[in-house]
C-alpha cells in the first residue's frame, strides 16, 4: 500500500528532471540573447579542467616533440660529420692538388728559364730520415734504363738537390747537399767571393770561402760556378745564414740555408747534358 | 550518505573524462568526431545506481556536458541523458550488461539514441542549428567512437567503487 505513492512520488520527480531542461532549451535556444547566468557558471566549472588537460597534453606532445626532434638533431648531426669528413677529404686533396700545381707550374717555368740543360724529370719515391727528422738521402724514380749515370745533378726550380750517387735499372740513388760527402763550388752572387759549400750531415751544409775583404750579409745566394764539373754554373744552392763568419782552421765558414726544403722534395730535375767527370780528389781525400 | 559519495565519485569521473576528451582530440588532430564519455558514465550508472540517484547524476552530467559543448543550447544533453538513463535502467532490469563487451554495445546503441535525440531536439528548441545533414552523418561513425568508451568508462568506475568507496568486485550495491 505504501509502494504507491512512493511510485508517483519518483514519476513526479523523473518529470520534473525532464521538463527542466526542456526548459532550458527553450530559453537558451533562442537566437538573439545574452549570456545566461548558468551558461557563465557551466563555463567556471569546465573551464579549468580542459585548461588542466589542455596543458598536460600540450606539455606531453611538446616532450614527444622536442625527443623526435632530438632525434633527427643527432640522425643529422651524424650525417653531418659524416659530410664533413667526405669535405676535408675532399679540401685535403684540392690542396694537395694546388701544391702540386704550384710546383709543376714552378718546374715548368725553371725548364723554360733553363733551356740550355736538357732536363728528365723525376719523382722522389722513398727517403731516409734521420733521428732528428732531417732528410739524409732521396731515391728516385729514373735509372740507367732513363739514360743516367753517377754524378749528374739533380736540381728543382728552387736550386740545387745534390747528385746522382748509385743507379740501379730503375731507381737512383742521390747524395743531398746536406751530405758529408758532398762538395759545390760557388760563389756568392754579385759579391765576387768564391768557396765551396760542404755539406755537415745535419741538415744544414756550410759555406766555406778563404778569406776575403768583401762583406757578406745575411740573406747572400749562393750560385755554383760550374767549376766543379758536375753542377752546371748559375744553379741556387742556398742562402747565407748569418753575415759573420767563424774561422775554421784557415778558412771562414757560414752557415747556409739550401735552397731547397728536403722534407717536402715530390719532383725534381736530373740535368743530363753536363760534361761528366770523375770526381776530382782533394788532398785531404775529399771528392770535388 | 556512501551513495551521495559514490555519485560525487562517478562526477568526478565523469567531469575527468569530458575534460580529457576535448584536448585529446584536439591533440590527435580529430576535429569531427569526439566520444562522449559521460554517456557511457550514465549507461553504467543506469545498471548500477538506484533509480533516483541514476537519474540526478545523468542530470548533472548532461548539465556538464552541455558545459563542455559551447554552442548547444543548456539543457539538450540533460534531456538526452535522462532519456538514455530511463531506457538503460528498464534494459537493466532484464540485463545485467556491465561486462566489456556488452556495455561497449550499449553504449553504442545508446550514442545512436542520443543522436537521434539531439535531432529531434535541435530541430525544436535551437532556433539557429541547420546541419541536420552533417548529424545524421556522423551519427555511426560517432557511435562507434563512443562504443568503446563503454568499456572504459566501467572499468574507471568499478575502480572508483572498488578502491575509494570499498565495495564489491563488480560494483553490484544499488
Amino acid at each position: 500500500m505504501n509502494q504507491k505513492p512512493e511510485r508517483y512520488k519518483l514519476a513526479l520527480l523523473a518529470m520534473v528532471f525532464l521538463v527542466l531542461p526542456l526548459v532550458s532549451m527553450y530559453f537558451h535556444g533562442r537566437s538573439q540573447r545574452d549570456q545566461t547566468v548558468i551558461e557563465s557558471g557551466l563555463l567556471r566549472v569546465t573551464a579549468p579542467g580542459q585548461q588542466l588537460m589542455h596543458g598536460f597534453f600540450s606539455t606531453l606532445v611538446n616532450g614527444w616533440e622536442k625527443y623526435v626532434y632530438l632525434v633527427r638533431v643527432e640522425e643529422q648531426n651524424l650525417e653531418l660529420r659524416d659530410q664533413l669528413q667526405v669535405l676535408a677529404r675532399q679540401v685535403g686533396q684540392t690542396r694537395d692538388l694546388e701544391e702540386e700545381n704550384k710546383r709543376l707550374r714552378a718546374a715548368l717555368d725553371f725548364k723554360q728559364e733553363r733551356g740550355d740543360l736538357k732536363l728528365v724529370a723525376a719523382q722522389v719515391v722513398g727517403r731516409d730520415i734521420s733521428p732528428q727528422y732531417s732528410v739524409m738521402r732521396v731515391k728516385l724514380d729514373r735509372g740507367q734504363d732513363d739514360g743516367l749515370r753517377p754524378q749528374m745533378p739533380i736540381v728543382t726550380s728552387q736550386g740545387v738537390v745534390g747528385r746522382i750517387e748509385a743507379l740501379a735499372g730503375d731507381s737512383a740513388d742521390v747524395l743531398l747537399v746536406t751530405d758529408t760527402r758532398s762538395r759545390i763550388d760557388v760563389n756568392v752572387s754579385g759579391k765576387n767571393v768564391n768557396g765551396i759549400v760542404v755539406g755537415t750531415g745535419d741538415g744544414l751544409p756550410v759555406f766555406r770561402f778563404p778569406y776575403q775583404k768583401a762583406r757578406l750579409s745575411k740573406g747572400d745566394v749562393l750560385v755554383t760556378t760550374g767549376h766543379d764539373k758536375v753542377f752546371p754554373r748559375g744553379l741556387v744552392v742556398g742562402y747565407l745564414g748569418h753575415s759573420e763568419p767563424k774561422q775554421v782552421d784557415q778558412q771562414l765558414e757560414i752557415v747556409l740555408e739550401p735552397a731547397v726544403q728536403f722534407s717536402t722534395l715530390q719532383e725534381m730535375f736530373i740535368i743530363t747534358n753536363v760534361a761528366m767527370q770523375e770526381p776530382e780528389v782533394t788532398a785531404d781525400g775529399e771528392e770535388r | 550518505m556512501k551513495g551521495a559519495v559514490r555519485i560525487f565519485a562517478y562526477l568526478v569521473v565523469g567531469y575527468m573524462l569530458l575534460s580529457i576528451i576535448s584536448p585529446l582530440m584536439h591533440v590527435l588532430q580529430v576535429r569531427l568526431y569526439a566520444p562522449d564519455p559521460a554517456l557511457a558514465v550514465v549507461v553504467f550508472a543506469a545498471a548500477t545506481l538506484e533509480f533516483l540517484p541514476g537519474i540526478v547524476l545523468a542530470w548533472v552530467l548532461g548539465l556538464l556536458r552541455d558545459g563542455f559543448s559551447p554552442g548547444s543550447p543548456i539543457g539538450l544533453n540533460m534531456e538526452i541523458y535522462v532519456i538514455v538513463f530511463f531506457l538503460c535502467y528498464g534494459f537493466a532490469k532484464k540485463l545485467d550488461y556491465r561486462t566489456p563487451i556488452t556495455i561497449t554495445i550499449v553504449v553504442g546503441v545508446s550514442s545512436l539514441i542520443s543522436t537521434g535525440l539531439m535531432l529531434v531536439f535541435l530541430a525544436i528548441f535551437d532556433q539557429d542549428f541547420d546541419d541536420f545533414s552533417l548529424l545524421l552523418r556522423m551519427a555511426i561513425p560517432q557511435a562507434f567512437i563512443s562504443a568503446p568508451m563503454g568499456a572504459i568508462a566501467s572499468g574507471l568506475l568499478k575502480l572508483t567503487d572498488r578502491h575509494v568507496l570499498g565495495y564489491g568486485k563488480d560494483g553490484v550495491f544499488r
